[in-house]
């Protein structure tokens, strides 16, 4: 099997208001894959529905060929995830929360997590005394922890201090160099352009455009992604 | 399963230790001993043993066991509601791969370690009823309290985890339709699946607080039993509904986000009332009334239950009419404790915007004056049937003034960044204390 998540059909609808609409993609084990869109555009809900926090109204999301709605614990184990606001136990360490995740998971990669997300000198502090850079970075440890196949980061790295943000690019590259796929959803472009090897574009709950990141000089990623915006309006207006 | 459920259930008593520290733990038990022997005292001490001695003894002794138990059922569906289903270990550990059934019977158990403490606390308030009914009496009563706990943790689990599945089954569609009013189709099965577990289990409760009463303890193993055989059930229940909980959950919020625009255009109870205020109030009225009652519902329907005690009491001319004025007082304290929620919840924008507007206290205090007139108002009006038109003034007086009281107080304490619910269950218990004694003493009523 070359595919290690495979996205089918996946639409959502809140009431009247189409969120995501038939969106299909496929991404093999090992690809850093930014997914860019501006606000509203049905991001959060695509990654929310391949979390298996959400139920598409139709089709379907295989990870590892399970079915992330249908087994959610298998599905679980193969991935680890980062939403957009990650919960955490507010009463314990860094190294606590990591740890017991960590027991439960039957994973042991606890210093290694710490290392990578830069952690370490404050890992024994209160998360309640934490910033909301290091709660992400917490998150983002726990998700981490067992070295999990696929790794999905909703805009994870939106709001981190420049060196911490460096810090995770490289994690986060160095996960995908072992063969973890990271899908990681955000309106920065730039940050897509600094990491991604490919590039999935949603505007108005559509996917509009999936492309490989590699041949983008700088600042083409944006004129791209502005160009394929105003086309999508142009469709809705029609 | 075992160990990852005595993993968890460490887990919740680190949490606790560190929400709170031990010496503070200790004292604030104490206080709530000492607060619950004295409201005991001032409330149950006249009136209920002299509905002990005078009265039918064991109907009334059954009816207090009844209630007892009927009460720690409800409380234990609303608990399993938000710390089980709702709570902040699906939220955390719902992202890994666990063992539902493991996390749910943490979560039952570190409930049932509470509901041990809150029997203690019953102990103290009703420790007057000992001296009338005898030792074994009043502890089998107590133990019918736990059991009651235990069957509607357990029960109370097994319908709501078993709703998760029911809510989409497009068989039942038609039912929830029926009941669900504005709450979306799986918000309706959420809420109303406790339904069975409260009637069959009440059926229970009822048998045992009979049996107790005429000195047959055994009809409480029942419900330990119903307890047990419901456990049995639960980890399956839990395992094929927990991660699926999420989703569901997730959805009903989506929902109701969809529709965010839309309640401006819908009305809540009360709103029509409200809509009679002077404009600087009636505003900020709409706003606590729609916070309130469409977060907290639950709660302010399951307050009002508190006042059957003084409603029976009026219609059957037990007693005076005293402990059900302290019963109206807690009410009101109830409900502004939904003032006090909806204030450390509310967001930023709105603290900034109505920060220092006489008009916005106002709003709260009419919330919940509003929240607190349809019980107080069938009180009076039964008191008036029964006991003529001067008591019903009085009594109205009475509900009115205490809603105003708890609302002034709920309004000074929400200002407060600390300590706000330590300060507000404090004077909520010396207002009622002080409410039921003057009462007494003046002879009100």
């Amino acid at each position: 099997m070359s595919e290690l998540v495979s996205v089918q059909g996946l639409s959502r609808s809140f009431g009247p208001v189409k969120a995501v609409q038939d969106v299909s993609f496929a991404l093999p084990p090992g690809q850093f894959v930014g997914l860019i869109g501006h606000n509203g555009a049905g991001k959060s809900t695509t990654l929310k529905m391949l979390m298996g926090m959400l139920r598409p109204s139709s089709g379907r999301v295989l990870v590892g060929g399970v079915d992330v709605h249908a087994q959610p614990k298998e599905a679980r184990a193969l991935m680890g995830v980062v939403p957009e606001e990650p919960p955490l136990y507010e009463e314990l360490s860094a190294l606590e929360f990591l740890q017991f995740v960590a027991e439960l998971r039957g994973a042991s990669n606890v210093e290694e997590v710490l290392e990578l997300t830069g952690l370490e000198s404050d890992a024994r502090r209160l998360i309640r005394e934490y910033s909301q850079g290091m709660r992400r970075k917490t998150a983002l440890a726990a998700a981490m922890l067992g070295k999990p196949k696929l790794l999905l980061l909703d805009e994870a790295i939106n709001g981190l201090d420049p060196p911490s943000a460096a810090l995770w690019k490289k994690a986060l590259r160095q996960r995908v160099d072992e063969g973890t796929t990271v899908l990681l959803s955000t309106h920065v472009v730039e940050t897509v352009e600094a990491v991604a090897d490919r590039v999935l574009m949603m505007a108005h709950g559509k996917l509009v455009a999936d492309l490989s990141a590699g041949g983008l000089s700088k600042g083409q990623l944006e004129e791209l992604f502005l160009e394929r915006l105003a086309e999508s309006q142009a469709e809705g207006r029609e | 399963m075992i160990t990852d459920t005595r993993r968890l259930m460490a887990l919740h008593r680190t949490l606790a230790a560190r929400r709170m520290p031990a010496a503070r733990r200790v004292i604030t038990w104490l206080v709530q001993l000492a607060l619950a022997a004295g409201l005991g005292f001032l409330l149950l001490g006249g009136p209920l043993k002299w509905t002990l001695s005078e009265g039918d003894h064991a109907a009334s002794l059954q009816s207090l066991w009844f209630w007892l138990g009927l009460g720690m059922l409800v409380v234990s569906g609303l608990q399993v509601q938000s710390h089980v289903l709702r709570g902040q270990d699906r939220e955390v550990l719902g992202l890994h791969p666990v063992d539902p059934a493991a996390v749910v019977l943490a979560g039952l158990g570190e409930l049932w370690r509470r509901q041990l403490g809150w029997l203690v606390l019953s102990a103290a308030a009703l420790w007057p009823v000992m001296n009338a009914v005898g030792v074994g009496p009043f502890l089998g009563g107590l133990v019918l309290g736990a059991g009651a706990g235990a069957v509607g943790l357990a029960g109370s689990a097994l319908c709501m985890f078993g709703a998760v599945g029911w809510a989409e089954d497009p068989k039942l569609a038609g039912l929830w339709d029926a009941i669900r009013g504005q709450t979306p189709r799986q918000q309706a099965a959420i809420i109303y699946s406790v339904a069975p577990t409260t009637l069959l289990a009440g059926w229970l409760v009822s048998a045992a607080s009979t049996g107790v009463a005429n000195g047959a303890f055994l009809g409480v193993a029942l419900l330990f039993v119903a307890a047990g055989i419901c456990l049995v059930f639960v980890p399956k229940v839990a395992r094929r509904a927990w991660y699926e909980a999420t989703m569901v959950l997730q959805d009903i919020a989506a929902r109701y986000a969809s529709v965010e625009e839309l309640p401006e255009s819908e009305p809540v109870y009360l709103e029509g009332i409200a809509r009679f205020l002077p404009d600087a109030v009636h505003r900020w009225t709409l706003l606590e009334l729609r916070r309130g009652w469409r977060g907290r519902r639950g709660f302010i329907s399951a307050g009002w239950l508190l006042v059957a005690f003084a409603v029976w009491q009026a219609w059957t001319l037990k007693g005076s009419m005293v402990a059900g004025g302290g019963a109206v007082a807690l009410l009101a304290f109830a409900l502004g404790s939904v003032i006090v929620h909806n204030a450390a919840t509310e967001h930023d924008w709105w603290r900034t915007v109505g920060r220092q507007s006489a008009g916005r206290e106002l709003g709260r205090i009419a919330a919940v004056v509003l929240w607190s007139l349809p019980p107080v108002v069938v009180w009076a009006a039964l008191a008036g049937v029964r006991r003529g038109t001067g008591v019903a003034g009085q009594a109205l007086t009475v509900g009115l003034g205490s809603a105003i009281v708890a609302a002034m107080v709920a309004v000074a304490v929400s200002r407060q960044r600390a300590g706000r619910w330590a300060v507000f269950l404090s004077l909520a218990a010396l207002v009622t204390a002080g409410l039921t004694a003057g009462l007494s003493r003046w002879g009100w009523m």
